[in-house]
């Protein structure tokens, strides 16, 4: 009762301070100051530029302004000396508490208005794409928590310091670790400035949020662990901090709940269900399966359940194995999914997982007995899909919500390595989804299906032993015919207006006859199909695999459409992806060299196209200009002419530097030799006719006979001599 | 007041500023930054150039000083505070002139500020010696003499006199410090961006590199920051002498 009446007078206090109100409205004004700071240049969302940015931007500023008004609250009594005074009147801890609860209920008060404030501007500006819901509750998630946050741990600093400027100290250091570089791409050690990747338009997913939500939980329990040791650090008959915290100390009712909610924090730090706990980087894998062909899978049965409510899959996968192998053998699964039961015959049979997690994959060990005739092994799992670690700063790839799914790999089902099928299509899926999302398995549409009658409906596919992909989404699917070739075009349903608008069938159409007319008929067509989906802006960009390309989705953003200016990136995307049909992806099959890849030859050909459709000077600014400032900082750089200073430094960076030279040779120097070779040979028409004939020659080659560089400079007549650029 | 009154006098400010917590806790965060830019950004190399570069090294010392900067302005904070302010009284009944005072101060103040830059300098020469096997340091030895010395006479003369002003405005000039980070070009306090962008603009030699040279440009901007900061430390003695005048 005391501590409510001292919360009241403190909460009114607060209400009519001026330090209160001013700092109300820097935090509400600095919302916009993230979208000012990092000029808008398309490639992002409409809710990744007017949702995303200014939340996350208020959030880190207001949880400094916060702070300092903590500090300067907590700091008032001993700088006007009345301390001595009101320590009498009541407890400092209750004074402590009701000064901290009324400044945390007067930030939720800034929170809300915030949020209103900004209504109005964001529904305008993102018209049909708008959701109230998710717009309140990146508010309700990144902000209000991390204000709480922030101002606990400014007034435990400041009871544990009792000074103001080690407070602010202490307080930037902190801060300082969160917006380091050291926690670039880490969602959970990023406390005063949470980490989301981009948000989606057209496939919503709440994956940001439910993170958000926990790491917040997370910096709650450590924030408010700490301010209630900061209780014990109350000074006590004008003594130091350590004497102080002897004599508070025999208070167990702060310090076993100080001690319980730090512990809690840092159990939901450890225990987290998000990210698996491999490591940073990709793991080449140096194993060799010995598959036997007795191995041999005669059928195969999937059965998937997706449950958006709590994001996670119920499955079970049956195999009818016709001889098991022989001693112990392995499966791999996402991280996240536990394996409830595994049987082979009717039988329950030992497994044991262990927790080694590489390139998001964990392995799970059991031995069959051996039997010569036909079984059924039936493994059953489920839980929450974890994102791999080695990709988790980058992309959202695992995820089950109510708008979007999007599942990869062993995500969606175990691998077993040791076993074939002998068939292309051994397998038949069911997975039951909700009923309002179009869903692409492997790539393809999915057009069989059931409706259970309970807003959910089960789709079934024949589908091969691996599973690569699993989307659903808002889907639109317009099918169009380029001659003999059957396109289906899959975009966002929330896109449907812009894709009119800008007559995006007819660039593909245009792109389509480009490619064919110089390079070939287009043979990567699966039977004369072609998919061509957006992904989502969570995804991290596109790709291409037979019969199929994607592009990300912020290539159809109004912006970008409308960005004529802005040179090579995003809208050309969608055409470099779109030309992966001929080169790579199953094209001409390019090996994957340090310096020679597919992406030399896409990159070039996406020039080309560029060249001819918005004319030479564009070109030439974008994409020679561009290749050539790389290439000229590529060499330039002190490892590059010095490789062997680069053993020496750390792994990691080693890995950096290794994987951006990489990118540069094959996305900006590859090009500059291929136009050089253009040059050598006698000009584009005789360059486009090399090139449509190595397209034409591409059967010869294979994934193990791949079209390398030397094969190119055979086919151009050059040596490498000839397209060195030094 | 003779030589051993004011040898005294300043070895009691050093032990008062030297143990100090708050002292040691900042010469700690600015040891860690410090190893964190080795780590994490210098460790790629400045503009091209070697990670032991010179022209790195003083990008590195450059990115140092804003921190080292504001260290110095919390210790002199103390020295204007409302505390300070109280027994102000007692202490201009002591011997020493307030030019003294002032000296004594510059001299406290750069003494942590030299120990601050020695943990910086230390770190980097470890950290070159322990990385890349690199022990030629002879040629950092100039280029930190024309970034440390201006920027500590500058931030402290203007410290002081701001400070005996108003206590208030050394905290503003801490944010001063923060925005003059920025500032490119010859005007670059810190040098950081001086250093990190003029070997862009240079031509490579034999090694790739292009050679260490400083404008004269850069140096007049130093001596400028010099001047000014010692005309700032002179003002602040003759206002502090023309107040204990008036009292």
């Amino acid at each position: 009762m005391r501590l409510f009446s001292l919360y009241r007078v403190e909460f009114r206090r607060l209400l009519l301070s001026r330090t209160a109100a001013i700092a109300a409205i820097l935090s509400i004004l600095s919302l916009p100051l993230g979208n000012l700071l990092t000029a808008f240049s398309g490639g992002r969302s409409m809710s990744a530029h007017y949702i995303l940015t200014p939340v996350l931007t208020g959030t880190t500023a207001g949880a400094i302004v916060w702070a300092v008004v903590m500090i300067l609250e907590a700091d008032r009594l001993q700088r006007s000396g009345v301390h001595v005074l009101t320590d009498a009147v009541a407890p400092p801890a209750f004074l402590s508490a009701a000064r901290t609860l009324a400044l945390m209920t007067l930030s939720a008060a800034v929170t809300v208005l915030t949020a209103l404030v900004y209504l109005p501007c964001t529904a305008s500006k993102m018209s049909y794409l708008f959701s109230p819901g998710f717009y309140f509750a990146n508010f309700m998630v990144f902000m209000l928590p991390t204000w709480w946050v922030s101002i606990l741990f400014a007034d435990a600093l400041y009871q544990i310091t009792r000074r103001i400027e080690l407070t602010c100290i202490l307080y930037i250091a902190l801060a300082g670790v969160s917006i380091s570089g050291i926690a670039a791409s880490d969602y959970f050690m990023r406390w005063i400035n949470p980490f989301v990747i981009t948000y989606s338009d057209g496939f919503p997913t709440i994956w940001p949020l439910r993170i958000g939500l926990y790491t917040r939980v997370l910096w709650l329990g450590i924030a408010l662990g700490t301010w209630l040791f900061s209780i014990l650090c109350i000074r006590r008959y004008q003594r130091g901090l350590v004497f102080s915290i002897l004599r508070n100390i025999q208070k167990l009712s702060v310090l076993i709940p100080a001690v319980m909610f730090v512990t809690a924090g840092i159990l939901l730090w450890d225990f987290q269900p998000f990210i698996d706990h491999g490591p940073d980087e990709y793991v080449a894998s140096d194993n060799v399966w010995e598959i036997d062909d007795a191995n041999r899978i005669s059928a195969i049965r999937y059965s998937l359940d997706l449950d958006p409510a709590t994001g996670t899959l119920s499955a079970k996968a049956e195999y009818d194995i016709q001889v098991p192998c022989r001693g112990e053998d392995v499966l791999n699964l996402n991280p996240g999914y536990a394996i409830t039961k595994m049987t082979y015959d009717g039988e329950d049979i030992p497994f044991r997982t262990v927790d080694s997690d590489i390139n998001g994959q964990r392995p799970t060990y059991f031995e069959l007995p051996e039997q010569l005739c036909s079984k059924t092994l039936v493994i059953e799992y489920s839980g929450l899909p974890t994102q791999g670690k080695y990709w988790s700063g980058s992309m959202v790839r695992d995820t089950i919500d109510r708008d979007y799914i999007s599942l990869s790999s062993v995500a969606i089902v175990p691998i077993l390595e040791n076993y074939y099928t002998g068939v292309d299509e051994a397998a038949v899926a069911d997975i039951t989804i909700p009923d309002n999302l179009t869903p692409f398995l492997n790539h393809e549409l999915m057009t069989d299906s059931v409706d259970n009658g309970d807003g959910t409906r089960t789709w079934r596919a024949r589908c091969p032993k691996y599973i690569g992909d699993l989307t659903a989404g808002y889907y639109t699917v317009d099918a169009f015919r380029i001659g003999d070739l059957a396109v289906d075009f899959a975009y966002g349903t929330a896109y449907e207006e812009i894709v009119a608008e800008n007559d995006i069938q007819q660039t593909i159409i245009d792109i389509l006859t480009y490619g064919t007319e110089h390079y070939g008929e287009l043979f990567s067509a699966n039977n004369n199909h072609l998919l061509l989906r957006q992904e989502s802006a969570m995804f991290g960009g596109g790709y291409a695999l037979r019969g199929v390309s994607t592009w990300f989705e912020t290539v159809l953003a109004p912006d970008t459409l409308s960005d004529t200016d802005k040179g090579a990136s995003a809208t050309e995307v969608f055409i470099h992806e779109m030309l992966h049909q001929w080169w790579g992806g199953l094209g001409l099959s390019c090996a994957d060299e340090e310096l020679w890849s597919s992406e030399g030859l896409t990159v070039y050909s996406t020039y080309r196209l560029v060249k001819e459709k918005y004319g030479e000077l564009y070109a030439q600014q974008y994409y020679i200009d561009a290749w050539k400032e790389a290439v000229d900082e590529q060499n330039r750089s002190f490892y590059n002419r010095h490789p062997e200073y680069l053993d020496l430094l750390p792994e990691l960076y080693q890995a950096q530097i290794r994987s951006a030279n990489k990118v540069i040779n094959q996305y900006q120097r590859m090009p500059l030799m291929i136009l050089k070779a253009e040059e050598l040979v006698g000009g584009e028409d005789k360059m486009d006719e090399i090139l449509r004939q190595m397209y034409m020659a591409r059967e010869e080659y294979n994934y193990e006979n791949d079209f390398r560089y030397a094969d190119f400079l055979r086919c151009c007549g050059l040596t490498e001599e000839d397209l060195n650029l030094e | 007041m003779n030589k051993i009154c004011f040898f005294k006098i300043l070895c009691y400010e050093l032990k008062r500023m030297l143990f100090n917590r708050l002292f040691l806790g900042l010469l700690l965060m600015n040891g860690l930054s410090a190893w964190f830019l080795l780590s994490y950004d210098i460790i790629r190399g400045t503009a091209y150039t070697a990670p032991f570069s010179v022209w790195s090294y003083c990008t590195y010392l450059g990115r140092t000083l804003p921190v080292a900067a504001v260290t110095v302005l919390l210790l002199l904070s103390s020295y204007y505070s409302k505390k300070q302010r109280q027994v102000e009284v007692l202490t201009a009944a002591a011997p020493f002139s307030p030019f003294d005072q002032v000296t004594i101060r510059t001299v406290t103040a750069g003494i942590c500020f030299l120990l601050i830059s020695l943990v910086v300098i230390l770190l980097a020469l470890l950290f070159y010696m322990r990385l890349f096997g690199f022990r030629d340091f002879a040629p950092f030895i100039l280029p930190s003499v024309l970034l440390l010395l201006p920027c500590f006479i500058f931030v402290n003369g203007l410290g002081q006199l701001l400070g005996s002003l108003h206590c208030g405005l050394i905290y503003v000039l801490m944010m001063a410090v923060l925005v003059l980070c920025n500032v490119t070009g010859a005007f670059d306090l810190f040098g950081a961006g001086y250093f990190s962008s003029v070997p862009l603009t240079l031509p490579a030699g034999a090694d790739g590199e292009p050679a260490f040279t400083v404008g004269a440009g850069f140096i007049a901007a130093r001596l400028l920051y010099l001047a000014f900061g010692a005309a700032c430390i002179y003002l602040t003695a003759a206002l502090s002498a023309r107040k204990s005048r008036k009292a």
